[in-house]
């Protein structure tokens, strides 16, 4: 047993030597460079999650170049990890930041960022920024973990929460209420059914309206219509769009039909959707209102496009003849925004960062 | 001094608080060892009471394992780095010690409780075999290997085979990878005096690194020797580093801590040995494995507070035996049984119940036999058939149970008669997989050949060649515990080429003066490769099949050896590899052509030592060229080179009989903050004190 003490003293002076780490590294600096940006297309690039490159393209339309980072190359530091969604609202972009738990108010004219607003809960976590809605006055934010949140726009400063469902995802603003998405994707393969609205004076949830298996994408298809695309389950409960009276709060129109994502068409919607079978893209026009059950084409030649890799947001321009396509081509790589005008006619197509999503133009 | 001082009361401070639990068990440990320790001893005296307990062997407990040592060919392309070397390079676990091999790319997430696994020439980390003691240690889960969870305190050598080892008495498993990643341990050697050996290590480092190890060893009699060793590791892991935030050289910096980054494992092993007249021998081990870690998570911009945990735990049972009937026939056996269970744990997750808890039990059924037969005087043949069943449950909500069944069966033939060799085998793959999601079981059947022919001139210079067909299944997790992954995983096919060139010569200038040269091309041909990217977690990960690789490379090892006036001794040992491993999948993609993601272009170590009998003194680098993180090639996926130098000196004296070793070192010397995957920093300058006692 001497020897047993013998180590565990030896060990024990061992163990009081007690070492630091040295560290050096090179200090910053950072020019930033002022000019005013000329028109063209705010592309917001999703990123690869974990890889923080999340990213805000632009495309100057004059001389037909991309800015592929426009964010990091005007502000010296990159956008965060998972860009959301983006919105535009008077003279900024509001960009939600889902991993970097952050809305980040960008300067339309400069790229300039004006501000970073921190989303996290009173113990620091964070609220997982998920996709946003405006009024005339106000910003409105879904976050991952059961909440809406009002964001000043005018302080650029959070403002009332209400609680929603589980893992709210699409937002929209119509006839003073906000309708949420609660998807209950964390619960896979228990997801949420409903729509929570919101009414937007109180600021807290009236009713919770079942449309069906895991709403996800919510738009405002006009004044007195919400859209909203039901998913299902990838399994045995099919997908299906909906459309929902903002007057009445019931559900009008039920329309079983696959796609990745839509936009508003003039007084239709404009769909996209991959076929697994092909490997190919189709848009299609769904006139909603007379009972379409598929929709037609929307390429001009009547034909699914040979140059979209993976249809993943649309953007419809309905005033200005245009729609734009992001395609997110294998994740991996950097995508592609493809322009079309309301005939289906390409006009251009350029490259973005990786996974872009959404395209807000500057005129 | 003032920092010495403060992290010094910070580790005290830690002990009675956030790390009292971990400190506790590391005792309870300790008396535990101490208790056992007792009982053997006492045993001893009772037993061998005539014999007084001494020894002569002052050294570490020495390793001659016949076994592997002989049947290293050097017509065999690998490399191997043995306890001399390994004791060179300041490491935590076999993972540092794997930088130092030719064709090799480590994958570090950082720190003590950082993921590392290897990727050899390009192929994926699944298509590397860990072979421990003669037996695979298998994940099917991942179907990649921690090579963090294997101390280096008691492994004798670490060898990596090219394609496959030439042994006749091998495994069907050994030859069913592109590449075996051979770890074995200490075995001690006994002179006619000794009968106990006793060997403790223990380390002091940077951000409370700690480690104790303890290597015991007892003749028991003529047939039977026990081993024990146990193994604790304990760091906080709090290292600084330099967050960046962006990819420009100019965007800002800010200077932070790593968070939840703490980690604390034990290992237990209990190795016996017992030899009859030659003929027979058997080895068997029992090995424990329990790790409690904090998952830090990638360094997410502008928000960071990861309270993910992870613990595992194995727990395995494995015997080798082997026979020799006659000079013409041998059988041996390998058998395991292996459980392991893993829990993660993230508290902060917007479910119902606001948490992910999970845990996996994996578990293994595993014997092999193989019976060689010497046809001839150059001439033995031998067929290998392995048999496993493995399942895998779990507390997840998508539970599929899987249960795989798989039979591999080689026919081995060799011929040898010193200049020339031959090694040719045809290895047949079966497996059938079950799972709740299955209606009826799928069936895989695959013939993989390997043919491999060699020449030795003047027995200095050799040149061999060798080509391999591999088959990889899709892992448990890539097709069944995966919620990103596509549903149609097909498996991976992968075609070998080496041409391989060594020299080595002893010129005896000033006695023993050796040189060693080799260099090794290959041509490897992937279709369908599935590749991991780190998902959610690092503990899910998601799969896709990457389309086609093609990759062309070098590999480049020599080492000198040769003495020098005073008395010094100095071997230095160098690597080079280079990998071009291109994505071949897409003509009209932007990644056609690109290298592939985290693969440098250039790679290599140097390890340079000098023994004098005052003091020990080595210097070892590696060097990682530009690296990829994503498929493209752009600037903005590049991760910039690095090079890690480390220094270590020591000093061995002797006290009443007692052999000690004191030694110091500084890891990452230069202070460089450097990444091996993006946004998982690695430590700065660490400074490390081991104390290694051989007592009598």
């Amino acid at each position: 047993m001497k020897k047993i003490n013998l180590i565990l003293s030896v060990l024990l002076i061992a163990l009081s030597f007690g070492f630091t780490s040295c560290n050096g590294d090179d200090d910053d600096k950072d020019p930033i460079t002022e000019t005013n940006l000329d028109s063209g297309l705010f592309v917001l690039c999703e990123g690869n999650w974990n890889m923080n490159n999340a990213a805000l393209s632009f495309y100057t339309t004059s001389k037909s170049k991309v800015t592929l980072d426009l964010f990091s190359d005007v502000n010296g530091q990159g956008l965060g990890d998972t860009g959301n969604d983006m919105i535009s609202f008077g003279d900024n972009l509001y960009i939600a930041v889902k991993e970097s738990a952050s809305v980040v108010v960008v300067n339309r004219k400069t790229g300039k960022m004006v501000k970073r607003i921190p989303i996290t809960n009173a113990q620091g976590v964070n609220r997982m920024p998920s996709r946003l809605c405006a009024s005339s006055s106000m910003i409105y934010l879904s976050t991952f973990d059961g909440n809406l949140i009002e964001i000043n726009p005018i302080t650029n400063s959070v403002g009332r929460v209400a609680s929603v469902g589980r893992n709210p995802e699409g937002v929209a603003f119509v006839n003073n209420k906000i309708y949420v998405a609660n998807s209950g994707g964390m619960d896979f393969p228990n997801y949420d059914n409903s729509i929570s609205i919101v009414d937007a004076s109180t600021m807290s949830e009236t009713q919770k309206l079942v449309v069906g298996l895991n709403p996800g994408v919510v738009k405002k298809l006009d004044d007195n219509t919400v859209g909203v695309y039901v998913k299902g389950n990838y399994g045995d409960v099919p997908s299906k769009f909906v459309t929902i009276n903002a007057n009445t709060d019931a559900i009008d129109k039920n329309i079983e039909i696959s796609m990745m994502n839509f936009d508003v068409f003039g007084d239709k919607i404009l769909y996209s959707n991959y076929l697994y079978s092909s490997g190919r893209t189709v848009l299609y026009k769904l006139d909603y209102k007379n009972n379409d059950t598929f929709g037609t084409m929307f390429f001009a030649d009547g034909q699914p496009s040979a140059s979209i890799v993976y249809p993943y947001g649309i953007n419809v321009d309905y005033a200005n003849n245009e729609v734009f396509i992001t395609d997110a081509k294998d994740f991996a790589i950097r995508g592609e925004v493809f322009v079309y005008d309301l005939g289906g006619n390409l006009k251009y197509s350029f490259q973005a960062n990786n996974i872009p999503s959404v395209v807000i133009p500057r005129r | 001094m003032i920092r010495l001082f403060f992290d010094w009361f910070s580790f005290v401070g830690g002990c009675s608080f956030k790390y009292s639990k971990n400190i506790s068990v590391f005792f309870k440990w300790t008396r535990h060892v101490a208790s056992l320790h007792v009982i053997v001893y006492l045993s001893l005296l009772n037993v061998n009471a005539q014999d007084t307990i001494k020894s002569i062997d002052l050294g570490e407990i020495s390793i001659i394992d016949s076994s592997i040592n002989n049947d290293f060919s050097t017509k065999q392309s690998g490399s191997l780095i043995n306890r001399g070397t390994i004791e060179k390079i300041e490491s935590s676990s076999v993972g540092d010690i794997a930088k130092f091999v030719a064709g090799v790319t480590l994958k570090d997430y950082g720190g003590i409780g950082g993921l590392k696994t290897i990727s050899v020439r390009g192929l994926g980390s699944q298509n590397t075999a860990v072979i421990y003691d003669g037996v695979s240690v298998s994940d099917q889960a991942s179907g990649q290997i921690d090579l963090s969870k294997f101390s280096t305190n008691n492994i004798s050598q670490v060898n990596l085979a090219n394609g496959q080892k030439f042994s006749l008495l091998q495994p069907a498993r050994a030859l069913a990878s592109a590449n075996v990643f051979f770890i074995e341990t200490l075995k001690p050697e006994f002179d006619s005096l000794e009968n106990i050996k006793l060997a403790i290590k223990s380390t002091y480092g940077s951000f409370n690194y700690l480690n104790f190890g303890l290597n015991t060893a007892i003749k028991l009699n003529k047939i039977w020797t026990s081993c024990l060793d146990l193994d604790i590791t304990n760091t906080l892991g709090n290292y600084p580093y330099t967050l960046r935030y962006g990819y420009n050289d100019n965007d800002s910096t800010s200077k932070e801590r790593r968070k939840n980054s703490d980690y604390f494992a034990f290992r237990g092993e209990w190795n016996a040995f017992a030899a009859w007249k030659n003929k027979t021998d058997l080895k068997l081990k029992a090995y424990y494995f329990y790790s409690d870690r904090g998952l830090p998570g990638s360094t997410t911009l502008y928000y960071q507070n990861s309270k993910q945990r992870l613990w595992d735990e194995s727990f395995f049972l494995q015997g080798v035996f082997t026979h020799h009937f006659s000079n013409k026939l041998s059988f041996r056996n390998h058998s395991k049984a292996n459980y392991s269970m893993v829990h993660y744990l993230d508290p902060n997750v917007f479910n119902i119940s606001g948490k992910q808890d999970d845990k996996y039990f994996q578990k293994e059924y595993y014997t092999n036999n193989v019976v060689m037969y010497r046809l001839g005087k150059n001439f033995s043949t031998s067929i290998t058939n392995d048999l496993v069943y493995n399942t895998m449950t779990s507390s997840q909500a998508f539970n599929a149970m899987p249960k795989r069944f798989t039979s591999l069966s080689g026919l081995v033939a060799s011929y040898n008669n010193n200049k020339f060799e031959l090694n040719a085998n045809l290895l047949h793959t079966f497996s059938s997989d079950n799972s709740i999601f299955n209606t009826s079981p799928i069936f895989n059947n695959h013939f993989s050949p390997f043919l491999s022919i060699g020449y030795t001139f003047k027995e200095t210079l050799t040149i061999s060649v060798f080509y391999k067909d591999v088959f990889r299944m899709p892992t448990f997790n890539d097709l069944y515990f995966n919620i990103i992954s596509p549903p149609t995983l097909r498996p991976e096919k992968a075609e070998q080429f080496n041409l391989h060139l060594a020299f080595a010569k002893d010129f005896g200038i000033y006695h023993s003066t050796f040189l060693n040269i080799s260099i090794d091309a290959y041509h490897n041909n992937v279709k369908d490769k599935l590749v991991a990217i780190p998902n959610k977690n690092l503990f899910i990960w998601s799969m896709i099949n990457f389309g086609k690789i093609e990759i062309n490379g070098l590999d480049f090892q020599s080492s000198i050896r040769f003495y020098l006036p005073y008395s010094l001794d100095v071997t230095l040992r160098g690597t080079y590899s280079l990998q071009m491993a291109r994505d071949k999948s897409d003509i009209l993609s932007t990644k056609y052509n690109n290298q592939i993601p985290y693969t440098p272009l250039h790679s290599g170590s140097l390890l340079l030592s000098i023994i004098h009998p005052f003091a020990e003194l080595s210097y070892s680098v590696t060097f990682v060229g530009d690296r990829y993180v994503l498929i493209e090639n752009i600037e903005r996926n590049r991760l910039k080179p690095y090079q890690d130098h480390t220094i270590m000196v020591s000093k061995t004296f002797e006290l009443k009989k007692h052999r000690f070793n004191i030694g110091l070192s500084c890891l990452n010397l230069l202070g460089k903050q450097y990444e091996v995957v993006r946004y998982y920093p690695m430590p700065l300058r660490q400074f490390r004190i081991n104390l290694k006692m051989n007592l009598k």
